[in-house]
């Protein structure tokens, strides 16, 4: 019974190093772009110039894809560590306790543009893993950056349904103001940026920061 | 929530752009009952709720500029 459960376990262990590799290999036979992107001045101080490199290939690597996509890298070697693909407004992986350990952990994912470029609710859960010291989120034409040093889980539970609420306000009010669906959508993705980065920033707990660069 | 300390979960999940027309006439039926608080005039509320202070001139100033950045 031992031995099953240990063939059964090493068996499991392979699967996932084999498709890891697929979803890493996937990911770096993305063509890099030719377009807009950040420059390094507008990360964190502590990201260098191969975590940088790192960004910069992901947003051009990304930006037409119509389904989102995850790296896990290391913000001070630049290294990825893991890698998923998803589906148009999601995308999720799995890892074990202790993965990461020993490296500077940071996030990026990508917002396709059929959906908003700013956090949505389920952006959050940073606040649950105390290996992630940053979740970076790119689109076409920003990039969204919220650093988080250590867990809070009511801050994360809190955020879920402010983030939904400060949505719904600016959605409603850009309805208000037109009924151009491309002016609609503008306003609506505009304020609720504006609405997000002042709650987040103005509750102003230390290590905790929400920024947004334009290309 | 419940953390399984052995097997971290990721996932991120985003406001979808609408293109549904009918979501469109829901959020008119809203703006146009005098009985729902919509827009900015929720946010306040949310915020009370959140015992936060609103900064009403902030995001007055932000719904301004939010047009003329469009254009209008």
């Amino acid at each position: 019974m031992y031995i099953k459960n240990f063939i059964s376990n090493l068996i499991n262990v392979l699967m996932v190093l084999v498709n890891y590799k697929s979803e890493l290999d996937k990911y770096m036979e993305l063509k890099v772009k030719d377009v807009p992107s950040i420059k390094k001045e507008d990360l964190p101080n502590e990201f260098s110039e191969k975590a940088f490199k790192t960004i910069d290939d992901f947003i051009k690597k990304t930006v037409e894809l119509n389904y989102e996509c995850v790296i896990y890298f290391d913000y001070i070697t630049g290294e990825i560590l893991k890698c998923a693909f998803g589906e148009l407004d999601k995308v999720s992986l799995k890892f074990e306790n202790n993965e990461f350990r020993g490296h500077f952990v940071a996030s990026i994912h990508n917002h396709p543009f059929n959906v908003f470029s700013p956090p949505s609710a389920r952006n959050f859960g940073i606040f649950l893993r105390d290996f992630e010291d940053y979740e970076l989120i790119s689109s076409y034409k920003e990039l969204w950056i919220l650093k988080s040093k250590y867990t809070d889980e009511k801050l994360m539970l809190e955020l879920n349904v402010a983030s939904i609420e400060l949505f719904k306000s600016a959605w409603e009010q850009a309805n208000k103001i037109s009924e151009n669906i491309k002016m609609v959508e503008f306003i609506c993705e505009k304020l609720y940026g504006i609405f997000l980065l002042k709650y987040i920033n103005d509750k102003n707990i230390n290590g905790i920061q929400l920024t947004k660069k334009e290309y | 929530m419940t953390i399984n300390l052995d097997n971290y979960f990721s996932e991120f999940e985003t406001f979808k752009k609408i293109s549904n027309p009918k979501e469109y006439e829901k959020v008119k039926e809203d703006i146009n009952n005098p009985y729902i608080l919509t827009g900015i005039d929720r946010l306040r509320v949310f915020y009370e709720l959140m015992g936060l202070e609103f900064d009403e001139d902030f995001f007055k100033k932000a719904v301004e500029d939010c047009c003329r950045e469009y254009g209008v």
